[in-house]
């Protein structure tokens, strides 16, 4: 009895010693279907023609930039963040801040943590990011307020903003006119001053395999 | 000795099937933390209970670091492994003031805004309706068997 009752013990601290004191953890890594990478990169290759409409000039900059790809091992497993693990870290040139994307041209979220080979990427799926965008060709201003169903606010009522158009990120520390989403329902909040507008994503977070982050 | 490994078989496929990201309506449900209240009412010994809490632990760890949830599943759970035999009510009851109130109390320790929103409410709601049923099941399965 008391034999059992000491593995039962040594087991136990053993977890909680690979758990807290390690970097050990287990790759979850799904597998991918040709189906889903085909869809991914039919919805990058439109966000990124969207892109090139809104800023030009700025698209031709990319010729700069250098993507390293990632598979997604693990997804944080609580609603109150929600974040990835990716199979590139410190060592394939990924530092913090750094942006992720689907595809190319789509906005997936910022480098949180960096380990010598995975790094954790804040998706706009988390309830704490916040994002300056603008709505369509007309550029209306509006602020991305993340979570689990991410919205658009801050939408200044006189502005006219259509379902459908797209959303593009403008804050300072990313590339000018990445694709966010598009807007999928507005709601008129009476007596608000601004609007706000659901968001419609191209991709499904679940079914995501691989992501892209901009080293350069 | 056989109950003590189908129930840390069970709660090792709650938590795996939550570090996968299942989710319900867009809420991922603390499958982890309905598990380990589940297994903390049926097994006898305390230190049986909280290895079964450190296993869930160590299967939900998705990166290289602990985040603040997964240590805030470790004190809630450590918590009811030690707590539950002084809980008053019959096993139904403890099940779904341990799986409300153990839910809320990981709310308060890492997002208390999120609490009174949308996703804290409806979690709270979607793990107590869940506990209970993965509590009748496993009580039917257990309840003529010991230890």
């Amino acid at each position: 009895m008391y034999m059992r009752r000491y593995i039962i013990i040594a087991i136990t601290i053993a977890l909680g010693v690979v758990t807290y004191t390690t970097p050990l953890f287990l790759k979850k890594e799904r597998n991918g279907a040709e189906e889903d990478r085909l869809k991914v990169e039919n919805r990058d290759l439109l966000a990124r023609i969207d892109r090139m409409q809104i800023a030009y000039e700025e698209v031709k900059k990319e010729r700069d930039e250098l993507i390293v790809r990632g598979k997604i091992f693990s997804q944080y497993p609580f609603n109150t963040k929600n974040r990835i693990t990716v199979s590139v870290g410190e060592s394939e040139g990924v530092r913090l801040a750094q942006i992720a994307t689907v595809g190319e041209g789509i906005l997936l979220g910022y480098v949180r943590e960096v380990a010598p080979h995975t790094s954790v990427v804040e998706t706009v799926f988390d309830p704490s990011l916040q994002l300056p965008v603008r709505i369509g060709i007309h550029e209306v201003d509006g602020m991305l307020q993340g979570g689990a169903e991410p919205k658009v606010v801050l939408i200044e009522k006189t502005k006219a903003i259509q379902v459908g158009d797209a959303i593009y990120g403008v804050a300072n520390n990313m590339p000018y006119g990445l694709k966010i989403g598009e807007i999928g329902t507005i709601q008129d909040k009476t007596g608000n001053v601004f609007n706000e507008a659901t968001i419609r994503f191209s991709y499904s977070i679940n079914e995501l395999r691989e992501v892209g982050i901009k080293v350069r | 000795m056989k109950k003590l490994l189908w129930l840390a078989v069970g709660v090792g496929v709650l938590a795996l099937a939550q570090a996968y990201g299942v989710s319900i309506q867009g809420i991922k449900p603390n499958l982890a933390l309905v598990g380990i209240a589940v297994a903390s009412l049926i097994i006898q010994r305390v230190e049986e209970r909280i290895m079964i809490v450190l296993g869930a632990v160590t299967l939900l760890k998705f990166s290289p670091t602990v985040g603040s949830d997964l240590f805030a599943l470790t004190v809630v759970g450590v918590m009811i492994a030690v707590g539950v035999r002084i809980m008053p009510w019959y096993g139904m009851v403890n099940m779904m003031v341990i799986t409300s109130v153990g839910t809320v109390v990981m709310y308060l320790l890492t997002a208390p805004r999120l609490l009174v929103e949308r996703v804290g409410i409806e979690e709270v709601i979607m793990n107590t309706a869940i506990g209970m049923v993965v509590f009748v099941i496993a009580e039917r399965l257990w309840q003529n068997t010991n230890t």
